[in-house]
């Protein structure tokens, strides 16, 4: 009889327990659906933190590489990388450059965006968007001032001229 | 307490009922979510990637018919026509040695010249190069990447080769929406689910609160027991067949309060309240019914009702085993008088059952106490009671009048007074014993209104017969009761003559007498020139301090002092050293229960000078005694 009332309040405490729960998890979705709304954009960016993030540790071949980012959301780096470390630029492995108009500090730079690279000794590569995909190149001559060796996998990516220029048609 | 909430929790069924109903209904729709979406989309999306990938054979022919003459701007105006709403991209790559390239783009945004170089997804390589190999179509849902929803690639075929493969990238937008519209429903449903939760809870709560005022509000505070708000709803849950009635008394309970106080007086009943609550089974109730009463109701045992009879033996045993720590050193023993109702299954309803087992119980009493007794059906119907409402027609009625038995002189044979008792003609004239009314009213108004009646009866009689003394019987309770000590003072100045002939027998027994008021109140009454009489004298807690603080004229020896003095040496010495005292006090003892020669032999032995009994007489009418 003492272990079955027992056994009553238990339940009892849970369920109320679990009403509070469910009403803070109802909040928590709420805000997380709201969230999701005004965030439309968010798997594109996390898919393009985890490129960085890939070509980064690829590149320097740390595990826990360390770079700055100029004029690149570092809280956007922050949400979704597990392994790049947020450090200065003048101790950082690379620098993330949401733009090429930056002061040189003598390390190689991953422009993001979709932008025309400029002759800059400092760029190795971009990333930028078209027709919803992730375009990568590297440049080579570049890669070769720093001494790069990047993964096999992205060889295909390496073009030969300073800028980017799309290869005429075919016609 | 897991019954009460159960109930109490029934009672809401109703509530608990939609509330658990509506909970069930929207957690499954709440899982039901996943599957509507996809349906949606297969409804909403799938119908509209079918309708263009149809339109979209189409259009690639008319690109193979059109691909030979090389005008670029003819063949994307022909792709164009594929750049429908929810359309995003829609252009043909080839494969080349470095990756795959744009043959055409009729894409709204983003649009490259021909031969530009185009990376595509990871996912996609392999399955574009699945369309290479297959030449046929393949649709993909992009889950890593929400720049695209659903895209088509489609084999570009020209006499039999496949020049390169069109993609057609659907937007987001529409996924979106069926998502939004189905997170939005699933918020609304986890809202309202919280909400019935709540509700749930509530009402869970607010049962548990009213289990808890309603046991409190049938719980007794002192002793934890059930109290007698749990007997009325025992009424309505009990077969009361299936139970043996008991009633409880503590024996001399006022003597404990009395002696020792109140804080004791509360030690001993919660005392008590433990030892019963421990001697009792899980199905049995105990209730704690009045001052020291209790009531127990247990469970028959019907193969045996001896068995259920041992087990109420037990419990005033080890009641009468129990030493009751009063404080850290001391302790004290107390007893119990149990009354047993056994034939529950006879009685109509727990009132009278109680009442049956309270006839028990008070013949326990009569008997000495510390004793159990069973309510006897035939035996006890003799000595049933009257019922109030039976007893208050015959005082409205008049019909109480007294029978006497006479006090005698032990030494002429002469009687000096009468005694007066107390008797109801019945309503068929027949003649009620006082056992039968003065219980049932006592602590009652109609008790002091029987008191009145009587002194008015016998002041009538005193008024008619002026060489006649009477006695009549009080109880500590009338002389505390300032209406009854009014209306005798008010007689004795209306007759001053008649107080003096009459002998006012106060009943010793308890402490009662003891009370300042008490005291107060009988000088009074002397003073107007009655008699007083101490009755009972040696029953049970006599106290010498009485006779003197009371300064009484007259002393009745108890009965079972009497009975068999003339064989009981004790007996004999106790009476002797009352009778010495008496004489010293100048008190005039009387002997009750004067039955045989023997007995008056013995005490006129003893010096007593005078007596009452069937010897003489047995009560009679006073006409008997009037010559």
């Amino acid at each position: 009889m003492k272990f079955l009332k027992s056994k009553i309040i238990f339940i009892l405490v849970i369920s109320l327990l679990s009403t509070l729960k469910a009403q803070e998890l109802a909040e928590k979705y709420l805000v997380i659906s709201l969230l999701s709304t005004l965030k439309a954009q968010e798997l594109a960016e996390k898919y393009e933190v985890k490129l960085i993030e890939k070509i980064v540790m690829g590149i320097t071949g740390k595990s826990y590489p360390k770079i700055c980012t100029v004029n690149y959301p570092v809280d956007r780096i922050k949400e979704y990388s597990t392994y790049l470390v947020i450090s200065s630029c003048k101790q950082a492995d690379m620098v993330i450059a949401g733009t090429d108009e930056l002061e040189s500090f003598d390390k190689p730079i991953l422009l993001i965006g979709d932008t025309e690279i400029k002759d800059r000794k400092d760029v190795i590569g971009a990333i930028f968007w078209k027709k919803g995909r992730p375009q990568i190149i590297f440049i080579d001559k570049n890669l070769k001032r720093f001494d790069i060796q990047i993964p096999r996998e992205y060889n295909k990516y390496i073009i030969k001229k300073d800028s980017l220029k799309y290869a005429e048609a075919v016609f | 307490m897991l019954k009460l909430f159960f109930r109490e929790l029934l009672k809401g069924k109703i509530s608990i009922g939609v509330i658990s109903f509506s909970l069930i209904v929207y957690i499954s729709f709440l899982f039901y979510l996943p599957n509507l979406e996809k349906k949606l989309h297969k409804l909403i999306v799938d119908r509209d990637i079918e309708n263009i990938d149809t339109f979209s054979v189409s259009v690639l022919n008319t690109l193979s018919k059109h691909y030979d003459r090389g005008d670029y701007k003819i063949l994307t105006d022909i792709l164009e026509t594929l750049n429908v709403k929810d359309v995003k991209y829609v252009f043909i790559v080839s494969k080349s040695e470095r990756g795959y390239r744009v043959l055409i783009d009729a894409s709204k945004n983003d649009r490259l010249p021909p031969g530009s170089p185009i990376q595509l997804l990871p996912e996609e390589e392999n399955i574009l190069q699945n369309v290479y190999t297959t030449k046929d179509k393949v649709v993909l849902n992009h889950e890593n990447i929400d720049t695209i929803g659903i895209t088509i690639y489609r084999p570009f075929i020209k006499d039999g080769e496949i020049l390169g493969v069109l993609i057609v990238d659907f937007s987001t937008r529409k996924l979106k929406e069926i998502s939004q519209l189905v997170h939005n429903l699933k918020n609304i449903i986890i809202f309202i689910v919280a909400g019935f939760l709540l509700s749930l809870n509530a009402v869970i709560i607010s049962v548990l609160k009213a289990v808890y005022h309603r046991k409190k509000s049938r719980t007794d505070s002192l002793t934890g027991l059930y109290n007698r708000t749990f007997l009325e709803d025992l009424e309505y849950t009990m077969n009361l067949s299936n139970y043996v009635v008991a009633v409880i008394d503590v024996d001399f309970f006022k003597k404990i309060n009395d002696t020792y106080g109140h804080e004791v007086g509360d030690i001993v009943l919660k005392e008590v309240a433990k030892i019963l609550k421990n001697n009792i089974r899980s199905e049995d109730y105990l209730i704690r019914y009045g001052g020291e009463e209790f009531l127990l109701f247990i469970r028959k045992n019907r193969e045996d009702i001896n068995k259920t009879i041992n087990g109420i033996e037990r419990i005033r045993s080890a009641v009468e085993n129990e030493k009751i720590y009063i404080n850290e050193k001391n302790y004290i023993k107390v007893t119990i008088s149990i009354g047993v109702n056994l034939s529950t299954e006879k009685m109509k309803d727990i009132d009278e059952a109680i009442k049956k087992a309270d006839v028990a119980l008070y013949r326990a009493k009569g008997k000495g106490r510390n004793r159990i007794e069973i309510y006897d059906e035939e035996r006890d119907t003799k000595e049933a009671t009257l019922k109030i409402s039976q007893i208050k027609k015959a005082l409205e009625e008049g019909r109480v009048i007294s029978y006497y038995q006479p006090i005698v002189n032990l030494k002429t044979g002469e009687y000096t007074h009468l005694e007066a008792l107390a008797r109801i003609v019945g309503e068929d004239g027949s003649l009620i014993q006082p056992y039968m009314f003065i219980n049932v009213i006592e602590n009652t108004f109609l008790y002091t209104q029987l008191t009145k009646q009587i002194v008015e009866y016998n002041f009538k009689v005193l008024t008619k017969y002026r060489d006649l003394k009477v006695s009549i019987n009080l109880k500590p309770a009338d002389i505390i009761n300032q209406s009854t000590i009014d209306y005798l003072i008010e007689l004795s100045s209306k007759y001053p003559d008649i107080a003096g002939r009459m002998l006012l027998e106060i009943v010793e027994t308890e402490d009662a007498l003891m009370y300042e008021q008490i005291i107060k109140n009988i000088h009074s009454l002397k003073e107007r020139g009655y008699k007083i009489c101490i009755d009972d004298f040696g029953s049970g807690y006599s106290n010498f301090v009485y006779l003197l603080r009371l300064n009484v004229d007259y002393l009745k020896l108890d009965a079972n002092l009497i009975k068999n003095i003339d064989k009981d040496k004790i007996s004999q010495e106790v009476v002797k050293m009352i009778v010495q005292f008496c004489k010293k006090m100048k008190i005039t003892v009387i002997a009750e229960f004067v039955e045989n020669e023997s007995i008056l032999e013995t005490l006129n032995l003893l010096g007593i000078e005078y007596g009452q009994g069937y010897l003489f007489s047995k009560p009679q009418p006073l006409e008997k005694f009037i010559k």
